[in-house]
């Protein structure tokens, strides 16, 4: 029996269908028990740092059918696709989007091509998308709200970081530097931001703990030294691929920057600044690391990467009508602009 | 002799004792308050903020005099008697006639404060506090016209029930609910068909281990990794669940701040204790501290006939006249909820709550459970309080507890609760609806978790349960032997719990539903299992990573060995990351670090669960009774108020 008292609690709107909540819990256990089997016996999972696209694969292999490996991420891409397309709408008219509204943007989302383009071809930057959709939120929560189920929820994300592949995994201690300075008692208490620290960089930990029971420290120092350290080599990036990531990013991303740009100068109570601007830094984050570290880097990356950030972040923040209306002419550009001559090549690749 | 005079000066002697005159009590106590006022028994400033107390709580003037300790009930009521001309009488020295009490009115003595004293001539005389209109009523209901009334006060009349009705409130507390429902009763441990059925598996799973001992074990070993994982899974929700800031923010200082204390009814609070001596100026001075109309307020003392000790420490502690001693006749079981069931017959509040000898509630909690009450519907039978501790960094044991606490009371229950699944309490400051608590026969007095019990049979019968946001501070219990005694008394009460709930598991789904059930099983029943098998598993891990894969991989095929990882390194991990999330709530951030140390915490209650296992089997209905009074910060806070005092 919850007890509620009038005067303490507002008119509260359901933020999720439990649905929603059961199938997400559901599949992220079934996914990382998937990868279990193979790391137990000291296979070679995560060689790359492709740690999604091994979980899938096991996952398939489990099923009783025999897909290809393309085939398995496919389809995962797929469900996956459907059920954020599914959560989104749902919380963009939690959001106050109108049913129309909701509707047209999460039809210009799915009709982006680099949306498209990840399912049909299974391409596993998901893993990334999925990193950047968990983190928006979880900046979000701390800064709006601040308690302990934000705290967790920031901290627990912080893992997928790691999962979705050396290039994302060095965001984490700074993420869990913010989490722990957005606590006012840690910014003038030494021994406060400590334990906001540790509570924030401690799932993370906790994870390459349970690697080292899995793997022993042997294989769990052997990945971190092959594959995540020389991902920061410093590696000069073919002009080629740099043009097509800057192209792409300054049609598709660019002019997003319109809408956080005003949404920093629109001050109200609900103005959560870190969030907004974590969502455009996180593709241009990409793009600098593939610049001076030459990581291989699709161009589909930062704009999926873009997309799924954009998209949770529009589902934890209630804008302003004008804002809403900018949003969804944004999207309807940049997934016109996708299709173009122009920009659809490059997302394709070679 | 006297009494004869005093009889028939009741019957004979003065108008007022006519039955039918309709006085008003506010009138009679004035009258009484401006004679012990004209006798300088009472101050002026004190007969002033008592009559603006009256208006403002809507109390009866004696009520708030004696709540508020200005003047002694033995000259409020003599005054009282001398005000309405009838005679006084101290029951006491001239106690009522023993024959002329009948065991159906039980109730209605303890309601009413009123006795039969004495029958003269045909003419029934009643020894009262009150001779207001309920009073009236209800003599003429029983007597006719015949009576009439002499004065008392009403620690008379409740000396007068306890001396009379000593055995047949003994026997009630102890056989009420097994009479009422004896399958609900953990008298019996394990019933006849329990022990067949249990019998019957276990022939069954030793046929098995001998026709497919590898099959048998792999099957046993599968049962355990899956009864992990959605225990962890479980909390994992629960926690998660909890930690939102909402579910602290339930009752609002603004709506407690919004009461009307005129329409605050009375509150009964029973604190039962034994050999607590020590601690009893730390409870007086927290249940002075509450903020709560002090007439409104009945604490009963409840303390073992036996234990003088604490006896004469609480009368010598000059209580106000709010609070009374209730003597628990010796009898077995001797426990905790025995006591309060014999305690629960002289409560007149609509509401009762429960406090440890040495509980520091926050001032406001019984506003908020009478907020909770008023807003949650008649079904809600009980609100559950926060418990915390107030000694937390002590030493390594009571951090470890306060970390456990804050989990339990700050996330898993409001985590429950949201989830609309039964609670159970924890063992103290759990409000209750007095009807609601006396319709299932209050507490299980065979049961030694009988607040967890309380719960599961509060919700059988259709009652709902919730937790409200106001903390009581206790003692962390910082020694181990005393840490481990308490730990599995509580196990064994879990393990009884769950044996009494399980004797008719269908009965037990349909009445709380699936969710009920789950939270049961999960809740209740799992955890007692999950510390006895702990040592097994952590043997078997070992022995795993020691003599390598090899050895025991067997035990483990796909996808359970897949599970049983997941559980090793995953889950148990996580399960410590809850532990440390849980310092967070209340900024116990020094808890933090010491968080990562609770695995040596769970091998502890391995250890207290098989005490608790033997326990039960050897003597079930035995209550290892925790030590307060043992912390360094017990004895401080003692020092400030006696220094205070």
């Amino acid at each position: 029996m919850s007890v509620q008292i009038a005067a303490a609690s507002p008119v509260e709107k359901t933020s999720a269908r439990p649905f929603f909540v059961a199938g997400g819990v559901g599949a992220l256990l079934v996914a990382c028990l998937s990868f279990l089997p193979a790391a137990r016996g000291g296979a070679s999972v995560g060689q790359d740092g492709n740690w999604l696209a091994e979980l899938v694969a096991r996952l398939a292999g489990a099923l009783p059918v025999s897909w290809p490996p393309e085939t398995a991420l496919m389809v995962f891409a797929a469900i996956f696709m459907s059920l954020l397309i599914s959560w989104l709408y749902e919380r963009l008219l939690y959001n106050d989007w109108t049913t129309l509204g909701a509707l047209v943007f999460v039809a210009a989302f799915t009709a982006n091509a680099a949306i498209a383009g990840i399912v049909a071809s299974g391409q596993w930057a998901i893993a990334t998308m999925v990193a950047c959709i968990l983190v928006v939120p979880g900046i979000r929560r701390i800064e709006s709200v601040g308690d302990v189920q934000a705290n967790m929820s920031f901290g627990l994300v912080l893992p997928f970081l790691f999962l979705a592949g050396p290039a994302m995994a060095p965001l984490i201690p700074p993420l869990a530097l913010f989490g722990a300075l957005a606590d006012r008692d840690a910014r003038r208490d030494i021994r406060a931001f400590i334990a906001m620290y540790l509570v924030a960089i401690m799932p993370t930990l906790l994870v390459l703990a349970g690697m080292v029971g899995m793997f022993g420290l042997d294989e769990t120092i052997r990945i971190v030294t092959e594959i995540y350290v020389p991902a920061f080599t410093p590696v000069p990036a073919g002009e080629g691929a740099i043009h097509a990531l800057s192209t792409v990013a300054v049609y598709t991303i660019l002019p997003f920057a319109l809408l956080i740009g005003a949404y920093m100068f629109a001050v109200d109570r609900r103005w959560q600044p870190v969030s907004a601007v974590a969502v455009l830094a996180l593709p241009l984050y990409l793009i600098l690391g593939a610049r001076f570290f030459g990581w291989p880097m699709a161009p589909t990356l930062p704009l999926v990467a873009f997309l799924g950030g954009f998209a949770s972040w529009l589902s934890v923040a209630r804008l302003r009508p004008n804002f809403r209306r900018l949003a969804l002419a944004l999207m309807i550009l940049t997934a016109a602009l996708s299709w173009t001559p122009k920009i659809l090549p490059l997302l394709a690749g070679p | 002799m006297m009494s004869a005079q005093l009889a028939a000066s009741a019957v004979y002697g003065n108008e007022n004792a006519s039955p039918r005159e309709d006085a008003t009590s506010p009138l009679w106590h004035l009258r009484a308050a401006q004679l012990l006022f004209d006798r300088g028994q009472l101050k002026p400033g004190d007969f002033g903020s008592a009559i603006a107390d009256e208006l403002a709580w809507r109390s009866d003037l004696g009520a708030v005099l004696i709540g508020k300790g200005l003047v002694r009930p033995h000259d409020f009521y003599r005054a009282l008697a001398e005000a309405q001309e009838l005679p006084f009488v101290d029951l006491l020295k001239e106690p009522p006639d023993p024959e002329l009490f009948f065991s159906e009115d039980r109730a209605n003595y303890a309601a009413l404060k009123i006795v039969p004293w004495r029958l003269f001539d045909g003419h029934w005389i009643l020894a009262t506090v009150d001779t207001g209109a309920p009073q009236r009523e209800w003599a003429e209901r029983r007597f006719g016209p015949n009576f009439s009334f002499v004065i008392t006060s009403p620690f008379d009349i409740f000396w007068a029930q306890q001396d009379h009705f000593r055995d047949f409130d003994n026997l009630r507390a102890r056989e009420g609910l097994l009479e009422w429902k004896p399958d609900h009763s953990a008298k019996t441990t394990i019933t006849a068909p329990q022990k067949i059925a249990f019998g019957i598996a276990g022939a069954l799973y030793l046929l098995f281990l001998i026709a497919a001992p590898s099959a048998c074990m792999v099957a046993t070993m599968a049962a355990i990794t899956i009864l992990y994982t959605v225990t962890f899974t479980f909390k994992a929700v629960l926690t998660w669940l909890g930690a939102s800031r909402k579910l602290d923010m339930n009752i609002t200082d603004a709506a407690v701040a919004e009461l009307i204390d005129a329409e605050l009814p009375v509150y009964t609070v029973l604190v039962p204790m034994y050999r607590e001596a020590k601690v009893l100026p730390l409870l007086f001075d927290a249940l002075k501290k509450l903020d709560y109309p002090a007439s409104k307020l009945e604490v009963k003392l409840v303390l073992e006939e036996d234990d003088k000790e604490t006896i004469d420490a609480a009368k010598a502690l000059n209580p106000p006249g709010t609070f009374e001693i209730v003597r628990v006749p010796p009898s077995y079981p001797k426990t905790k909820p025995k006591a309060c069931n014999y305690a629960l017959f002289f409560a007149r509040g609509e509401f009762v709550t429960i406090y440890d000898a040495e509980d520091q509630p926050e001032p406001d909690q019984l506003k908020k459970a009478f907020l909770a009450f008023q807003t949650g519907g008649p079904e809600l039978a009980c609100v559950q309080a926060r418990l915390n501790y107030f000694n937390r960094s002590e030493n390594w044991l009571t951090r470890m507890f306060t970390l456990e606490y804050s989990q339990w009371f700050d996330f898993l229950l409001p985590g429950l609760d949201k989830l609309k699944m039964p609670i159970p309490f924890g063992g103290t400051s759990n409000h209750f609806r007095l009807k609601a608590l006396r319709k299932v026969r209050a507490w299980d007095p065979y049961n030694v978790t009988e607040d967890a019990d309380l719960g599961i049979r509060l919700a059988q019968e259709g009652f709902t349960i919730g937790v409200i946001n106001s903390t009581t501070f206790e003692e962390a219990n910082g020694v181990l032997g005393s840490w481990i005694k308490q730990r599995s008394r509580w196990i064994k009460g879990y393990m009884q719990t769950w044996l009494v709930h399980m004797r008719h598991p269908i009965d037990l789904w349909r009445k709380v539903g699936w969710r009920g059930t789950f939270s049961f099983h999960f809740f209740i029943g799992a955890p007692p299992l999950l510390h006895l098998i702990n040592p097994i598993v952590w043997g078997i891990t070992i022995a795993f990573y020691v003599l390598g894969d090899g050895q025991f991989s067997w035990l483990f095929p796909e996808p359970i060995g897949t599970l049983a990882t997941f559980n090793l390194f995953f889950a148990n991990l996580l399960l410590v990351y809850f532990g440390i999330v849980a310092a967070l709530k209340r900024r116990y951030l020094d808890l933090v670090p010491a968080g990562l140390m609770q695995p040596l915490y769970w091998v502890l209650h391995s250890i207290a669960a098989w005490k608790a296992l033997w326990q039960l089997i050897a003597n079930p209905h035995y209550w290892e009774k925790t030590e307060h009074g043992t912390s360094a910060v017990t004895d401080r806070k003692l020092e400030t108020i006696r220094r205070a005092a």
